[in-house]
C-alpha cells in the first residue's frame, strides 16, 4: 500500500477529491502509526479512532455522491488538548480536576470539519499551555521525535511531534509567546501564528486573552496557507504564496534577535539568509531600537492575565498544579494594576515601533529560537523549565506583543541531527507575504521533506 | 508619595503583608518560592519604566492597527 504518511495536506486533499485515494485509506493508515510508533513520543492524549474513521467514511460518501468535500478533505488533523471538540474531554494537559467535556466544537475545529479535514486525536502539552517543554507531571512528557531524550517544545509540543512523525498531515496549536513556533522549530516542521484576531480563539483554554493566538502546525508553508484560509474563513493565498521572491525587501535586525545564539543555529539561519538572497530577495540590514524590551512587556502582561484567569481554582486547588506553572502563576497574583498597564502602554510604543520598521522592508527574517532542543531531563526542574521559557521564548515573544504574523520554517540540522528554525514576519493581515517567504524557501531546500527515524 | 532610592526589593516580610491584604492564604515556603520571580519581574517592569512612552493610551484593542 502506497504510503502518504508524510504527504502534506494539499497533495492529500486533491488525491481524495480526485479519488485516487479514499480518505479512509489516508486515515486508517494514519490512526496505524500512531498505534505503532506514540508509545514513545506520548504525543497524543487521546485518539480519537472511531470519531475519525467515521468522519473520513462520511468524506468519502460525499466524494462519491459528487458534493464538493472541501479543500482538506480528507486531511488527517490532529489538535492540540486545550481547544475543544465536541464531546471529547478537554484535559489542558492538567490534573483531572481541571478537565471539561465541551458539547459543542471551538469555531476553528468546525471550520476543519465543514472543509473536509478528519480529527485524529488531541495532543499533549505542556501544563495549560504555561511553559516551553512539555515536561508535563499529570499526562508525562512529550518526546521529540528526532532525539527522544529531548523535549519538543512547548507548548504545542505534541502537535508538532505528531506532524514531524508522520501521524497526521496538520495540527493546530495555540502560540502566546511562541507556543507554535517554538515547537515547530525543534521538531523540523512548519508553524504559523496569525496575526492577532485573524483566527478565533473561542472555544480554547484562555492563557492570556491579549497574547493567544490559533494556528497551524503543517509540513510546508503552503499546507500553513491552505490550514490558514479554512481556519480564519478567508480566501486562499494560493496565488500569492507561489509568487517567488525576486524583489523582496528581506529586513534583518541583527541587534538582540541574532545575538546570542547557538553556533548551528547562527550557521543554519545565516546559511538561509545566503538562500534567500540568491532566490532574488534583497538583505536589509534593519534596526528597530527597543526590540530587547517586547520580552519584558509579555511576560508581564502574560504573568497578571493567566493569573487573573486562575486565580480561583488556585485558590481551591492549588495543590493540583505542576510546580513550575504554579509559581508563575502565583506571582502574577501580585503584578500591580500599574505594571500591567504600564506594559500594555509598552505595547503601543513597541508595535508602532515593529510597524515602522515594516514600512521599509517586506518582511522580518531571525532565527526561531536561540538553541536547538533541550535535553529533557533538564526540564523538570522548576528552576530549568523557567530558564527555558525565558530563553527560547526570546525571539517569539516580540510577535505575540505585537500581534505581527510570524512562521516558523525548517532551515538545517545540527551536528546531532536536531532541526533549526528559521522565523519570518510580517506586517499585519500580510500573512500571504509571509508565507511566500516561506514557501520560495521551501521550493530551493529540502530540510521540510526530512524525516525522523521511528 | 514617597518613594524609596533605588525602588528596593520587596521583602519575604513584605510580601507575606501583601498576601494577607489581598486574601490570599500562602504558606512561607510557598511565598519563599516565588519571591525570585517577583524579583524578576519587578526588574521588567523598571525596565519598561525606561521606555521613551509618550501620553497614547495603552493598548486595549490588540490586533495591531
Amino acid at each position: 500500500m502506497e504510503d502518504l504518511s508524510f504527504a502534506s495536506a494539499s497533495e492529500i486533499a486533491g488525491r481524495v477529491a480526485s479519488r485516487s485515494v479514499t480518505a479512509l485509506r489516508v486515515v486508517e493508515a494514519c490512526l496505524g502509526r500512531i498505534a505503532d510508533h506514540d508509545r514513545s513520543l506520548n504525543s497524543f492524549l487521546n485518539v480519537m479512532t472511531d470519531q475519525a474513521l467515521d468522519a473520513a467514511r462520511r468524506v468519502d460518501d460525499a466524494v462519491r455522491a459528487g458534493r464538493p468535500p472541501g479543500p482538506l478533505a480528507g486531511v488527517p488533523v490532529a489538535v492540540k488538548d486545550i481547544i475543544a471538540v465536541a464531546g471529547v474531554p478537554t484535559t489542558a494537559g492538567a490534573h483531572p480536576r481541571f478537565h471539561v467535556l465541551p458539547h459543542e466544537d471551538a469555531p476553528v475545529v468546525a471550520r476543519l470539519r465543514a472543509a473536509g479535514a478528519v480529527i485524529v486525536g488531541k495532543t499533549g502539552l505542556h501544563e495549560f499551555a504555561y511553559g516551553v517543554t512539555n515536561a508535563n507531571p499529570h499526562t508525562g512528557s512529550v518526546r521529540n521525535p528526532w532525539d527522544r531524550s529531548r523535549s519538543p517544545g512547548g507548548s504545542s509540543g505534541g502537535s508538532a511531534a505528531a506532524v514531524a512523525a508522520g501521524f497526521c498531515a496538520a495540527a493546530l496549536g495555540s502560540d502566546t509567546g511562541g507556543s507554535i513556533r517554538i515547537p515547530a522549530s525543534l521538531c523540523g516542521v512548519t508553524g504559523l501564528k496569525p496575526t492577532y484576531g485573524v483566527v478565533p480563539t473561542s472555544g480554547v483554554v484562555p492563557l492570556s486573552w491579549a497574547l493567544d493566538h490559533i494556528g497551524p502546525l503543517t509540513r510546508t508553508a503552503f499546507d500553513a496557507g491552505l490550514l490558514l484560509s479554512v481556519l480564519a474563513a478567508a480566501p486562499q493565498p494560493a496565488g500569492e504564496i507561489r509568487r517567488g521572491i525576486a524583489g523582496l525587501r528581506i529586513g534583518i535586525p541583527r541587534r538582540f534577535f541574532w545575538e546570542d545564539l547557538d553556533p548551528a543555529v547562527e550557521a543554519s539561519c545565516g546559511q538561509a539568509l545566503a538562500i534567500l538572497a540568491e532566490h532574488g530577495g534583497a538583505i536589509l540590514d534593519v534596526v528597530i531600537p527597543h526590540a530587547a524590551d517586547a520580552g519584558a512587556a509579555a511576560t508581564l502582561i502574560l504573568s497578571a492575565e493567566a493569573s487573573a484567569f486562575h486565580e480561583r481554582r488556585l485558590r481551591e486547588h492549588g495543590e493540583a498544579y505542576g510546580e513550575d506553572v504554579r509559581v508563575k502563576l502565583d506571582r502574577g497574583l501580585f503584578v500591580s494594576a500599574v505594571d500591567y498597564v504600564l506594559a500594555q502602554r509598552a505595547r503601543t510604543f513597541l508595535t508602532r515601533e515593529f510597524i515602522q520598521t515594516l514600512r521599509d522592508v517586506d518582511v522580518l527574517v531571525t532565527p526561531a529560537t536561540i538553541a536547538p532542543a533541550a535535553p529533557l531531563e533538564d526540564s523538570h526542574q522548576t528552576a530549568s523549565s523557567l530558564a527555558m521559557s525565558l530563553e527560547y521564548t526570546r525571539f517569539t515573544n516580540p510577535f505575540n506583543l505585537t500581534g505581527l504574523p510570524a512562521l516558523s520554517v525548517p532551515c538545517g540540522f545540527t551536528a546531532k541531527g536536531l532541526p533549526v528554525g528559521l522565523q519570518i514576519a510580517g506586517r499585519p493581515f500580510d500573512e500571504a507575504t509571509v508565507l511566500r517567504a516561506g514557501h520560495a524557501y521551501q521550493e530551493a531546500t529540502e530540510w521540510h521533506v526530512r524525516h525522523p527515524p521511528l | 508619595m514617597t518613594e524609596h532610592s533605588g525602588r528596593e526589593a520587596l521583602t519575604l516580610e513584605q510580601l507575606q503583608v501583601l498576601a494577607r491584604t489581598r486574601g490570599y492564604e500562602f504558606s512561607t515556603d510557598r511565598l519563599t518560592a516565588i519571591l525570585p520571580e517577583l524579583h524578576r519581574l519587578e526588574r521588567l517592569a523598571q525596565r519598561l519604566r525606561m521606555l521613551p512612552l509618550d501620553d497614547q493610551s495603552p493598548t486595549m484593542r490588540f490586533t495591531p492597527q
